[in-house]
């Protein structure tokens, strides 16, 4: 059988030895530079990221497209029915829920985003079907807001898979589901008025 | 570099060249709010420990150790975030190059090529000698030589101090490995060294 022992005086030296090499050994001279410029192309980009969703004129961009959704179902209402209509279409968006009472965090959205996923295609296939009730520019107008809308979705979205934590983004993703929803909704009720 | 230039031998704990432990933290919270000069103070205090890790965790490979070296402190800056203190910041950075090493190793197989052949001496310019220069190169060479799993373990733990159990952690294998890795270490060490 083969012998798996260590001499216990030569493992001694062995660890004495050991004991003896240097701790600390110099590195080469432009190192230090590597890690400095890698540390500041770093630093660009994560700045990069977060002006980009803290940018007032991002943030500005996107309530507008936002309004630009509300404004598209107003302006749906008027051609179809008149100011009444329009009157009552702008008291539905002022009684919409308050941005600040969304979700709080991802994991709370997702369980939402399956709800609203959910309404949006029962809502898209009763429009598809009751759509002949509508005029050709009313569905033209409509399917440019909910194209503005999913845009926003879309980079809402995008913006979270890199910043998963922020509160912000995730109730500009919800209300922009809000819109798409309350859009599709209010459509709907006019096909069939 | 000469070799004599290249040891920067210490037996002295990391941080005492600083002002005490106070300077210590004060760099590090200044290099956590973005303060770069503030990191490569932290740097020129450490990367001497930490390049002579790398440079026997890679078994002698000082482009590969120099690359590990820079990834693990560009980690460091990446995460200074996440540390809090409650060990000591060369512990922190020890795991970071450990870590490294080891994602390095599973992304990169040609690694395997950089361990040293038993006659080449070339790539072991970097380690410097010290009272007695042959055994010191001798053992580097021998070091450098070992099979990847006995010469992580001989060099976490019977050079940099580590516990069997954190080692097992790190390198996520059973504590029994390790030893197992480490007397194997030790054997081919003393056939290699036996004069």
């Amino acid at each position: 059988m083969k012998d798996d022992t260590i001499d216990e005086a030569k493992l001694r030296d062995l660890m004495n030895e050991v004991s003896a090499l240097p701790t600390s050994i110099e590195p080469p001279a432009d190192a230090w530079g590597k890690i400095r410029a890698e540390i500041e192309k770093t630093n660009q980009s994560e700045t990069a990221r977060i002006r980009y969703w803290q940018n007032p004129v991002f943030l500005a961009a996107a309530a507008l497209l936002l309004i630009a959704g509300s404004s598209a179902v107003t302006a749906i209402a008027i051609n179809r029915r008149g100011a009444a209509v329009a009157r009552e279409a702008e008291k539905q968006i002022a009684a919409a829920p308050d941005t600040n009472t969304g979700p709080a965090s991802l994991a709370q959205f997702t369980v939402v985003e399956s709800d609203y996923l959910r309404a949006v295609n029962d809502l898209s296939a009763t429009l598809e079907s009751e759509q002949d009730s509508l005029s050709p520019e009313t569905i033209a107008k409509l399917r440019a807001s909910i194209k503005i809308i999913d845009a926003a979705i879309l980079e809402a979205r995008n913006a979270l898979a890199a910043d998963p934590a922020n509160k912000t983004l995730i109730q500009m993703l919800a209300k922009s589901y809000e819109q798409k929803v309350d859009l599709l909704k209010r459509t709907t009720e006019m096909a069939r008025s | 570099m000469s070799r004599q230039s290249a040891l920067r031998k210490s037996t002295i704990p990391l941080q005492a060249n600083w002002s005490g432990e106070e300077s210590s933290r004060t760099l590090i919270s200044r290099a956590q709010n973005g303060d770069v000069d503030a990191f490569e103070l932290i740097y020129n205090e450490h990367s001497g420990r930490v390049y002579a890790l790398c440079l026997r965790l890679m078994g002698g490979d000082q482009t590969a150790a120099t690359e590990l070296m820079q990834d693990v402190f560009v980690r460091a800056w990446k995460n200074l975030g996440k540390f809090r203190g409650e060990s000591a910041f060369s512990s922190w950075l020890h795991r970071l190059a450990v870590n490294a090493m080891l994602e390095n190793a599973r992304s990169d197989k040609r690694r395997v090529a950089r361990v040293l052949p038993m006659e080449d001496t070339s790539q072991i310019g970097a380690f410097a000698p010290g009272d007695s220069p042959e055994l010191r190169i001798d053992l580097e060479r021998a070091i450098a030589r070992l099979p990847e799993g006995a010469r992580t373990a001989f060099v976490l733990h019977d050079i940099e101090g580590f516990q069997h159990q954190e080692i097992a952690a790190q390198l996520g294998i059973a504590v029994g490995t390790v030893k197992a890795q480490l007397h194997r270490a030790h054997k081919l060490l003393i056939q290699a060294l036996d004069r």
